[in-house]
């Protein structure tokens, strides 16, 4: 064979190639196929660690495009689409995922996708599935499925290993069991179960070198002695909220604050005010190289804003730096074919980060994670002209963030209630509608040119537990396709009655009519809304859900 | 003074500081005579590579030595990390014109320090190919090092393919 490189042994050639960062591999895997085989071996991966030149990339799953994930190269400012993962679950989510030996790990989770027909959600909630990716060969392989099946669980790597406990099982009972996986041997064993279980999102982080267990709603943390594999529980006093590491520290995003997670119940420290974040929920924040990022999620609706806006950008701050200001980033997936959405799909773990190596080296990709809710409201278009404005913290006066961060309470309280009916007409996203509120109802108006006047419908459909959608649709049953990005959204407040609307077409205009009923109030929901099962059970007996199990329609 | 001879039998006197920014010859030296023959290295490439060495022995034998290094650590930066020691920006700038130099020149140093065990200028030229090969297109990276495309053309497109990313002009 000839050598990679005339003039250079293989061995020092393979130095060579391993230092050109990974964005460009792909260009080198074309050269010739020994530089192919070269890239391709597992050498490359430990020359990098070795070297000294590994890098980090952070991993993102968004719930558009469908299981596809995307990882951000911070060195490059690009983004870099994988192939889609081959998961036979529709846009995976409840997901643990976590980064070792320089591959990615996805694991577990269930499906999040809603039948467009019905408003149901697909029977998978929780899988044992486990797939992996590598970065060097493009690939991704299935692995040995974990012991048990779960959904919304803690998900670590630890010491070359990955840790999972806790979370929901298919018939979304909550378990305290335990596992941890070697990739090498490709095995699962079990783990002692946890003390305690919640019934809530359970979320894993490392910090100090151990894995931490945290559930929301409870301010106990357990912790894994790895040595004695046993469970500690402690209550450390921590901030909820989401959370990433940035170089061995645990930051916290709570009360529209970036602070220190101290441990041991020393007063947390503010390090930033993330006003901007204030009303997006649904996103993922992670830690990469000195800098915390946040990415996509949903901006849920504000005095000057009614509709629900899926954002796709990232925001950054450093950490280290001297002056704190938050950084715009590159909008992810920068693929102008397709609509770009990122709606994350649970508190843990949907965006991960790798440190891929920077040459390859290190690939030990440390997914942190931390991203969304059970807010999905589905394919809103993204609106790549959003603006945001990064650089308030250093505006924000300590007694002005203060006022932000109670009024942000206030809001996140009612959340649930806000996203709770949705209109959708057969529009494009951009159309102009016009829209008058009186106090009987909502009327909306548009030009209704292309739309065939005689098949105009409106169907009520619950796509969500306590989450309703009108649609207008324009007859024909192909248009049942609930895939449709682009398409106009408004948000409904809670007195209006999606079962009375109704929808004509007059002299070319599209004219939709949706009433007010009797503020029919959802039950209040004080922990917040998030998808807290028992929660599921009470909204799934709801007035309005049963009267018309999903789908109601009025004909013209 | 250590003397070193190479491949082709030429001689050269250096001082044992610049001779020991070579781990072999560190350790040659410490269990043999001061006279060290060299056959693989011809006197071109050990030219470059004394030069190399006594340059840098002038500049590492001052910041590096243990008083300096251990009052930089008291100067609060802490993290300073030692294993890339050439933060220096004059001698950076030094190293940048001595590694404008054609591959094959380069590949000879390589080869040589790699023999000799001289990580930082390993290092150094490693890093200037790999500069060399970053962000260039496939056809370029073959001509510059003379590689023939074994790709059947339908290999080559379903490699594009699996990767589109990393082909489109961004």
């Amino acid at each position: 064979m000839s050598p990679l490189i005339d003039g250079l042994p293989d061995e020092v050639a393979i130095q060579c190639l391993a230092r050109v960062p990974f964005f460009f591999h792909p260009q080198l895997q074309l050269v010739c196929r020994s530089w192919r085989a070269a890239l391709r071996s597992p050498d490359i991966f430990t020359t990098r660690q070795e070297v000294g030149v590994s890098e980090e990339l952070l991993c993102a799953l968004a719930f558009e495009p469908e299981n596809i994930w995307q990882l951000y190269d911070p060195l490059q400012d690009h983004w870099i689409t994988l192939p889609v993962m081959p998961s036979e679950i529709r846009h995976l989510a409840r997901f643990g995922s976590a980064s070792v030996g320089g591959k990615l790990f996805v694991i577990g989770g269930g499906s999040d996708r809603v039948d467009p027909l019905t408003g149901d959600h697909d029977r998978i909630f929780a899988s044992n599935e486990v797939w992996s990716y590598d970065p060097l060969r493009f690939e991704w392989t299935q692995r040995s499925p974990m012991l048990v099946c779960r959904a919304m669980f803690a998900c670590c790597a630890l010491d070359g290993k990955i840790v999972v406990a806790g979370g929901f099982t298919n018939c979304r009972e909550t378990i305290t069991n335990a596992e941890i996986y070697d990739p090498q041997l490709d095995k699962w064993e079990p783990l002692p179960h946890l003390h305690h279980s919640h019934s809530s999102a359970c979320s894993g982080v490392v910090t100090g070198g151990k894995m931490h267990v945290l559930h929301k709603g409870l301010s106990t943390v357990q912790i894994l002695d790895f040595g004695r594999k046993e469970w500690d529980v402690a209550d450390y006093g921590w901030l909820q909220g989401p959370m990433a590491v940035v170089r061995g520290e645990l930051f916290v995003l709570s009360n529209g604050c970036i602070s220190k997670q101290c441990a041991k119940n020393l007063p947390e420290r503010v390090v930033s005010y993330a006003s901007e974040f204030h009303s997006r929920i649904g996103f993922g924040m992670m830690g990469v190289g000195n800098e915390i990022y946040i990415i996509g999620g949903v901006i849920g609706p504000g005095p000057r804003n009614q509709c629900i806006k899926q954002l796709s950008d990232a925001g950054a701050l450093n950490i280290r730096a001297e002056r704190l200001a938050w950084r715009r980033q590159k909008i992810l997936y920068s693929n102008s074919s397709v609509s770009l959405l990122v709606i994350c799909n649970h508190w843990a773990p949907p965006f991960l980060c790798c440190p891929i190596p920077r040459s390859m080296q290190q690939c030990e990709f440390e997914f942190v994670a931390g991203a969304g809710s059970a807010m999905r409201i589905h394919p809103i278009p993204s609106r790549r002209g959003i603006s945001l404005r990064y650089d308030i913290s250093a505006a924000l006066s300590p007694a002005e963030a203060v006022a932000a961060a109670a009024l942000r309470q206030a809001k996140l309280r009612r959340l649930p209630h806000v996203f709770s009916k949705v209109l959708e007409l057969p529009l494009a996203a951009d159309a102009d509608v016009s829209v008058h509120e009186g106090p009987l109802g909502f009327r909306f108006v548009a030009d209704a040119a292309g739309l065939d006047g005689h098949g105009v419908r409106v169907h009520a459909v619950r796509i969500h537990p306590g989450v309703m959608k009108v649609v207008v649709r324009n007859g024909a049953a192909a248009a049942w396709d609930d895939l449709e990005l682009d398409r106009w959204r408004f948000r409904l407040p809670p007195s209006a009655s999606p079962a009375l609307a109704t929808a004509e077409c007059h002299n070319g205009e599209l004219v939709v009519i949706i009433p007010k009923g009797e503020e029919t109030e959802e039950p209040n929901d004080e922990s917040g809304g998030d998808a807290d099962e028992e929660d599921w059970e009470q909204v799934q007996e709801q007035p309005h859900s049963r009267d018309g199990v999903g789908l109601l329609l009025l004909v013209l | 003074m250590i003397k070193l001879v190479s491949g082709d039998g030429a001689e050269f006197e250096v001082e044992e500081e610049v001779a020991f920014q070579s781990k072999i010859i560190k350790d040659i030296v410490a269990d043999a005579d001061d006279v060290i023959p060299l056959p693989t290295v011809s006197s071109k490439v050990l030219i470059q590579v004394i030069e190399y060495c006594r340059k840098h022995a002038a500049v590492n034998s001052f910041p590096l030595s243990p008083s300096s290094s251990a009052a930089a650590a008291a100067s609060s930066s802490s993290s300073i990390s030692y294993s890339k020691p050439v933060s220096d920006p004059a001698l950076r700038a030094w190293d940048n014109e001595f590694v404008k130099l054609n591959n094959s020149s380069l590949f000879d140093i390589v080869i040589a320090a790699n023999y000799l065990d001289i990580e930082e200028l390993v290092d150094l030229v490693l890093e200037t190919v790999a500069d060399r090969i970053k962000g260039k297109q496939a056809q370029e990276i073959r001509r510059q090092f003379n590689i023939e495309n074994d790709f059947t053309p339908e290999e080559e497109e379903a490699l594009r393919r699996e990767n589109s990313w990393a082909f489109q002009n961004n």
